[in-house]
């Protein structure tokens, strides 16, 4: 039934009385109703009794969608997944007293909670909201990595940059869910002297590993797709497959097409701008060599979005990992840098 | 300031932070701070969300270093949840000369961590980001004397801002 609807026609309808109530002469005798108009209404009332039975009776079965008393058409309609699931409704209809000719089965498409970057999975898979602290990123990928099953988020998604404190992450959130998914094991520090600028100090990645809870359950090699590229939707559409993995490139080709997932501005795509630079972060003493710049959306919460190329369809090719910028532009880390400082992983379905 | 940077109560799923941040920490008053300028920028009514002030001196001495204030205070009766870019609060100053160039940016062009803090406002408290300019253009070379206008920005986790209205300095020869 279409609360709205309904909710509109009575409002429609009293409205209507009372200004036909207020227009009338007082002492005019009112018609009785006729017969048809009898009818109507004690068929709309025993259907709206037999509504009262049929729908909890009907939606406690599996595979059904809806139920709803369609006044349009004087019928019960009940909304079901498949074919499969008619004789039972039937049986259920029947059960409550109700004849064939005083409703209808349709199967209908089911009803889907759409999931978006910011809720609960499990297993877990690339893109996702991570939180740890009083600080929300992104998960970058799972994979596999000698020191076991892990998944990969920046170094500054810990809680210090640079060294291992046993930062414990929950996703979404803590307090959705105040599992420890996962636990920093790598993060390697930052070091001063030799190419690193004075002052600053060096890494030629931003990047971290943390060690999956033997608990939960992790998909390598999805990332999750969103409702298109550079639209700022969240809601989860697909998954994009990591089907191959750039072990080598640091040096990317101005104006190749890369691609990130982030649980703030979803699914961006944009051409490399600048490669191989060495930049220093607003705010911070931290200078990355080598980092790649990316013409596309991002913003709070992005950090540790994996970076990658599409190569067919939903197939993927990841080469990063994303951990900051500026207006109208990512900052990516190469996965062959991370790969030199974390050790070689295998991000592949 | 707009939607997505501030919720309400309801929402919050994280832990308080107690502490304000910001790169100068002096969060306290300075006499020459003349000028005081609210926003409520994309805020429908004063209840809804934060006041956010620019504290600019009217006058300063040419050489003499420009202490600039932001600060983004709940007034509403109910705790007011931020959420903020950057491991410290990312905040941004730009200086504009009487043309509307843009003559310093805090920020410069330097590339911003991209991850996100989550931050409650009691009723009444203010969050405080305070950063000196020192009378240079971005190119690092000392600016003439005359009137700049001042802008003040907290970066938030959307393409919106905490914005503050303009503030004007003059530097005096």
């Amino acid at each position: 039934m279409d609360l709205k609807t309904t909710a509109s026609r009575f409002i429609v309808l009293t409205s209507s009385a009372l200004l036909l109530g207020a227009c009338a002469d007082a002492p005019t005798a009112v018609d009785a109703p006729s017969s048809g108009a009898l009818s109507r209404s004690a068929s709309a009332d025993r259907l709206a009794d037999l509504f009262a039975k049929a729908s909890p009776a009907v939606m406690a079965l599996g595979g059904t969608v809806f139920a709803d008393n369609d006044e349009s058409i004087g019928k019960l309609v009940f909304g079901v997944e498949n074919a499969r699931a008619i004789p039972g409704v039937t049986r259920a209809l029947a059960a409550v007293g109700a004849s064939s000719n005083e409703y209808v089965v349709q199967v209908t498409e089911p009803i889907r909670h759409m999931a978006t970057l910011r809720d609960r999975f499990r297993p877990t898979q690339a893109g996702v909201q991570i939180h740890f602290g009083r600080y929300v990123c992104t998960m970058g990928f799972n994979v596999d990595h000698s020191g076991g099953r892990s998944f990969i988020t920046n170094s500054h998604c810990t809680n210090t940059q640079g060294g291992v404190e046993g930062t414990t992450y929950a996703q979404p959130s803590r307090t959705v869910d105040p599992t420890v998914i996962a636990t920093e094991v790598d993060d390697p520090l930052y070091v001063k002297g030799g190419s690193c600028p004075r002052g600053k100090k060096c890494r030629h990645s931003d990047a971290s590993r943390a060690l999956y809870s033997s608990s939960v359950a992790s998909n390598r090699g999805d990332i999750l797709k969103t409702t298109g590229a550079n639209n700022g939707s969240l809601t989860v559409g697909g998954v994009f497959t990591v089907t191959s993995q750039d072990n080598t490139t640091k040096n990317f080709a101005k104006g190749t097409v890369l691609n990130k997932v982030g649980r703030t501005t979803g699914w961006s795509q944009g051409p490399v701008d600048r490669t191989c630079v060495n930049t220093n972060v607003s705010g911070s003493t931290v200078h990355q060599f080598c980092q790649t710049f990316v013409t596309a959306a991002v913003d709070g919460g992005d950090s540790g979005s994996p970076v990658f190329s599409i190569t067919s369809g939903d197939s993927v090719q990841l080469v990063g990992i994303l951990w900051g910028g500026g207006t109208g532009y990512f900052v990516m880390s190469p996965l062959a840098s991370i790969q030199q400082e974390l050790g070689s992983v295998v991000a592949t379905k | 300031m707009t939607l997505p940077a501030v919720f309400s109560r309801a929402t919050l799923l994280f832990p308080l932070l107690a502490a304000g941040c910001g790169d100068a920490g002096d969060s306290e008053p300075v006499d020459t701070f003349a000028a005081q300028v609210e926003a409520r920028a994309g805020v429908p009514s004063a209840q809804a969300g934060p006041v956010v002030t620019l504290d600019v001196p009217q006058s300063v001495a040419a050489g003499s270093p420009v202490p600039i204030r932001i600060r983004v205070k709940n007034e509403t009766a109910a705790p007011l949840d931020l959420y903020l870019r950057g491991r410290d609060v990312t905040f941004d100053i730009v200086v504009t000369d009487s043309a509307g160039d843009t003559i310093w940016r805090r920020l410069g062009d330097e590339p911003v961590q991209a991850i996100l803090q989550l931050r409650t406002l009691a009723p009444g408290e203010a969050l405080e980001l305070s950063h000196e300019w020192d009378q240079r253009s971005q190119r690092g070379s000392p600016v003439p004397p005359g009137r700049y206008t001042v802008r003040g920005s907290v970066l938030t986790d959307g393409s919106s801002t905490l914005d503050s209205d303009p503030g004007m300095v003059e530097i005096r020869p």
